[in-house]
């Protein structure tokens, strides 16, 4: 009786939950992966400039969640059901240009991906897909995006070098560089210091801590510590169902789920 | 025993290449790489049989690689598992495992008489094409699969298009893959006699020919001429500097193409 009351409780703080204007927003997003169901009816809103992070163990359903923010689910094969809402726009409508709505939208993945070219092409890209060719243009946005990731001292004389061939905390950075190049307002990140050494891990969380004033950021994490240095808002997702959202404050200190206790204590993972 | 059955390979080569130059070398000389044909062959020069390779061979090449790497691009890309396609692959293995002297009756009943293009430079290059299109095509489509899934990624969370992801990067990426399938194909067309007997002809040995329309002598079939007809060792001693030229040709055409393939590999080692 004791647990029924505190869930129906704590529903309804999350329906109480009020975010303005949240920049993304789903509602009973469900997906499936053929007859596997990875989201069951989850809706979640993602405060601006603020950093969300989405938690909980492996194969909860963190990642297909980011992936439908920014329809890259699609191309795994996922089918979505619900909707997500960016800016009040039904992004899986009829209407949305994908193209358009991916540049809102940026991404970055959990294993650094920079494209077979140079660094200063790989910043370059998301501008010039656009046709957007007049060096000038180029050069600045190329500069910029690289000083905000803290990379342009460390590059400016090899941009023309193969960009594989920087160090693994380097290629995240210009991955960021490469997203932020074409003005995003949202920055979805997929676990991404989990492939990188201590001190490139704490360089991004860093960045992502300075980049949150200008952009709204969405962060998958497994890492309970780096949520709790990086999350003002947080989302616990377990078996492919929401257990709670809330302040990241409310919920390390206080949570309202039993799951999320027992997570946050390292009980599973 | 396995590494003497791996020594024969290269011991094959070794020697071969070993007896052409001991006895073809002596007769190559400026006259011989630039000048015309007498007496058919028995003395001169073999400048139009070299000429007539490289134009069908270059025919050849023009119309098999765009066809193949477009049908690449199709099926590795665009095309849904299904009856159709398959039945498509299906034809391409086959064809690949046709003989060439069949793909040369082909060639000559349908380009040389139904298509009226009698013995010429341009259905020598047109059968060839059949010959290497199956080549082509699946090496193409080999190295388009091997893309990694997270370039393809990148490129699409920033907002490119499919075609432009295809063009930009996937192509890119598969360059190296795709020119050694070119290649391939290239040193099959060139050292091809069957198929261009029937569709180029025998060609007069001292006509150089500059119309597509024109009928060819190409390199292989001029050796032909030499071996079978020669009735003097000096005769026959110039089909083993018309088959040194061939290789020489043929290394030559590698070695550039190794390059152009160098500068794509850059980028992603």
């Amino acid at each position: 009786m004791g647990e029924i009351g505190l869930s129906l409780v704590c529903e309804a703080a999350i329906e109480d939950l009020v975010i303005e204007n949240p920049v993304i927003r789903t509602e009973r997003l469900s997906v499936f992966y053929g007859k596997f169901q990875a989201l069951r009816d989850v809706s979640i809103r993602i405060p601006a400039r603020q950093i969300t992070a989405i938690m909980g163990p492996s194969g909860c359903g963190k990642s297909t969640l980011l992936k439908s923010m920014n329809r890259l689910i699609e191309l795994d094969g996922g089918k979505v059901l619900g909707k997500v809402y960016f800016n009040g726009t039904d992004i899986y409508g009829d209407r949305i240009d994908v193209s358009w709505f991916r540049r809102k939208v940026g991404m970055v993945f959990q294993k650094p991906n920079p494209l077979p070219m140079s660094i200063y092409d790989n910043v370059a890209y998301g501008l010039r897909i656009q046709g957007i060719g007049d060096k000038s243009v180029l050069d600045e946005v190329v500069r910029r995006s690289l000083e905000i990731v803290g990379l342009w001292g460390e590059v400016r004389d090899r941009l023309k070098e193969p960009a594989l061939k920087l160090s693994g905390g380097q290629q995240q950075r210009l991955c960021i560089a490469r997203a932020l190049a074409v003005e995003p307002e949202v920055l979805l990140l997929d676990e991404p210091t989990s492939s990188l050494d201590p001190a490139s891990a704490k360089r991004v969380e860093k960045l992502l801590t300075k980049l949150k004033q200008n952009y709204t950021i969405v962060i998958v994490t497994h890492n309970v510590h780096q949520a709790m240095r990086l999350a003002d808002h947080t989302i616990f997702l377990y078996m492919g169902k929401l257990i709670e959202e809330g302040p990241a404050r409310q919920l390390f200190t206080n949570p309202t789920s039993r799951i999320t206790y027992a997570y946050l204590n390292g009980e599973f993972s | 025993m396995l590494l003497v059955t791996s020594l024969i390979p290269p011991a094959t080569m070794v020697s071969v290449l070993l007896y052409l130059g001991l006895r073809g070398f002596h007769v190559i000389n400026w006259e011989f790489l630039a000048g015309f044909p007498r007496f058919a062959g028995q003395e001169g020069g073999i400048l139009p049989a070299i000429i007539g390779s490289l134009y069908v061979t270059g025919i050849c090449l023009l119309v098999a690689v765009p066809l193949g790497v477009g049908a690449a691009i199709y099926l590795a890309e665009y095309a849904p598992d299904n009856l159709l396609t398959r039945i498509a692959r299906f034809f391409i293995a086959c064809l690949a495992g046709m003989p060439s002297i069949v793909i040369g009756l082909f060639g000559y009943t349908f380009l040389v008489h139904e298509l009226k293009l009698g013995f010429s430079v341009l259905a020598g290059g047109l059968a060839l094409a059949f010959m290497i299109l199956p080549w082509t095509v699946v090496t193409s489509e080999e190295s388009i699969k091997a893309v990694p899934k997270e370039f393809k990624d990148a490129s699409l969370a920033l907002g490119a298009t499919k075609w432009q992801t295809i063009k930009d990067i996937t192509i890119k990426t598969a360059m190296p893959g795709i020119i050694t399938g070119i290649l391939l194909g290239f040193g099959k067309a060139i050292g091809e006699t069957a198929v261009v007997l029937f569709t180029a002809g025998m060609g007069v040995g001292a006509f150089l020919p500059l119309s597509p329309f024109d009928p060819a002598r190409t390199l292989p079939v001029h050796l032909y001429i030499l071996a079978t007809q020669s009735n003097t060792s000096a005769g026959f001693d110039r089909a083993y500097g018309t088959a040194l030229t061939l290789l020489t040709l043929f290394t030559l055409s590698s070695i550039a193409a190794l390059l152009v393939r160098r500068r794509f590999l850059r980028w992603v080692r």
